[in-house]
Parts: C-alpha cells; structure tokens; sequence
C-alpha cells in the first residue's frame, strides 16, 4: 500500500524509494539512476557519485544477505545537502546478521583508512562473502556513518552522510 | 622490447586487455567491473598475467585503468589479490606496478591511492 505521507518530511529536500528483486543485473542500473538522481539534487557531483558508489557497495552485500526476493531503497536528501541518508533493507537470516553485525563492529573500531586497508588485507586472502571490504570502503571514500538494525527477519543498513 | 603474450578477456561489461606502451606492457582496463564474484575468471586471468611477467623476466609493468567508470568492491579484492602475490616472490622474481588512473573518475582518486598504500613498495600511482 502506497504511504500517501511519504512526502510530508520537514526539511527533506528530495526522496526515492525502490524496491527491486535481489538480482545482481539490476544492481548497475540502480546505481547509475542514483548517481543520476543526486547529480540533478546535489551542487556537489563529487558526492553524488561517492554516494552512489556506497548505495552499490550496501545493495551487492544486501544481495549477498538476502534471503527473499526484495530489496529496498530509500534515499533521503536534506535541505541544504547537509545530510543526506540511505537505508538499504532485505530479509536475512540471523546467522547473516550476526555475522554482518560482527564484522561491521570490527569495521567501526578502527579509523577509516586503518580499516580500509585491514579489509584489503583479510580480503586479498579469505573468501569474498566475509570480506565486506565494501563497508570499509563507503566509510573511508565517503565519510558515512553506519548502523544497522535487525527486526522479525528483517536487515536495515543506514548510511548517514553529513558535510 | 617486454612482451606479454596473452588474448584480451571481456566479462560482463568489463574487458581487460594488454598492450605496450613505449615498451612497457600495460595492462589495460576498460567499461565498468562490477561482476559479482571476479575470483571466478577475473583474477585467474590476472594471475595468468603474473605468471607470464614472471617467466619474462619482465620488471616494470602499467596498469591503467583511466578508462575504468566503475569497480566494485570485489573487483578491487581480485587485483589486490594479484599483488600481494608479489610478497610471495623471491626478491629477483619481482616487478613493479604504474597504476595509471584518471582524476576525473571518482573511485580512483581513493581506492587506488589506497591500493597503493597497502603496497607501497611494489606499486607507484601516475595521473592519467
């Protein structure tokens, strides 16, 4: 059912949600429009590509996590550009969120660049699925906070970007 | 003049060829790489790469990947995985990377400083 309060946010200055199926194809698309999308909202076209890149890196892991058909999206952008927010959501195992929850926390701990190249070294050695070298990515390259929450079965990554 | 004798290999929407440049081999990546698991034909066409610089004798090669819009994550994982073969080789096996990349491109301008940082002494960065 359509959420006819969707647009009624004060001080939201643009929106997208989407929900696609967890098929990898679509996942270049999703970035491309993204990048489009913020290109058009953002002065600043540096971020609208950084940002892009962190909503493919979050929806390749959410993929990866799914385990049901449904991907969801909602960007957010803020007066003034300030903030700008990402939720990335898909149904996911407790096992999946545990492990997502054990590595982003080892992730949080470090420095961003410190974490960045840790995740390199772990990834250039073990297998692709526990590396999330994606995560430490979007921290360093574009200076987003992460979070996450796990409800009834249900994963939701957020990236909070602030200038 | 150092060669590398090797077919160009094409996935998806990426495709990665070597060519010379001023008698060096480069190797060349072009469109976007955004495969969901590279371990799979990326990086053993890389690695078949390393082997064929190695048995060369081949000490300086490029990487250019000015002409790259996009790598994932994972596509990052398969070249660093290539390089960090490097620690593995004994010292006169060895070579080093000019990792050629575009300033305009945003991903470049940090994963690849970055890449260049966990290996500093086998890769060197050169703006396109």
């Amino acid at each position: 059912m359509m959420d006819t309060n969707i647009g009624n946010v004060a001080g939201r200055k643009a929106f997208v949600r989407l929900q696609f199926g967890p098929n990898w194809n679509y996942i270049a698309t999703v970035r491309i429009f993204v990048m489009n999308f913020l290109a058009i909202t953002l002065e600043d076209k540096k971020k609208a590509d950084v940002i892009a890149m962190a909503v493919n890196e979050m929806v390749e892991n959410a993929i990866k996590y799914s385990n049901q058909a449904c991907i969801e999206i909602h960007l957010d952008v803020f007066e003034g550009d300030k903030t700008i927010t990402v939720m990335v959501g898909n149904h996911a195992t407790r096992e999946s969120y545990e492990s997502f929850t054990e590595i982003l926390d080892e992730i949080s701990a470090r420095p961003p660049l410190e974490a960045f190249l840790e995740r390199m070294r772990v990834s250039s050695s073990g297998p692709d699925r526990k590396s999330m070298i994606g995560l430490a990515r979007i921290r360093y390259e574009s200076g987003a906070k992460l979070s996450h929450t796990f409800e009834d079965g249900y994963l939701r990554v957020y990236a909070s970007f602030d200038s | 003049m150092a060669h590398i004798d090797i077919p160009s290999f094409s996935l998806d929407k990426v495709t990665i060829r070597v060519s010379d440049h001023d008698g060096v081999p480069c190797v060349v990546f072009s469109g976007m790489m955004d495969v969901r698991d590279p371990s799979q034909e990326v990086l053993p066409y890389l690695l078949s790469i390393h082997q064929r610089i190695i048995s060369g004798g081949i000490k300086r090669i490029r990487v250019d990947f000015s002409d790259l819009s996009f790598m994932n994550s994972s596509g990052i994982r398969s070249v660093i995985s290539w390089v960090v073969k490097l620690n593995d080789l004994p010292a006169e096996s060895r070579y080093r990377i000019t990792i050629v990349h575009n300033p305009e491109i945003t991903w470049q301008q940090s994963s690849l400083k970055v890449m260049q940082q966990l290996l500093p002494d086998h890769i060197e960065l050169e703006k396109h």
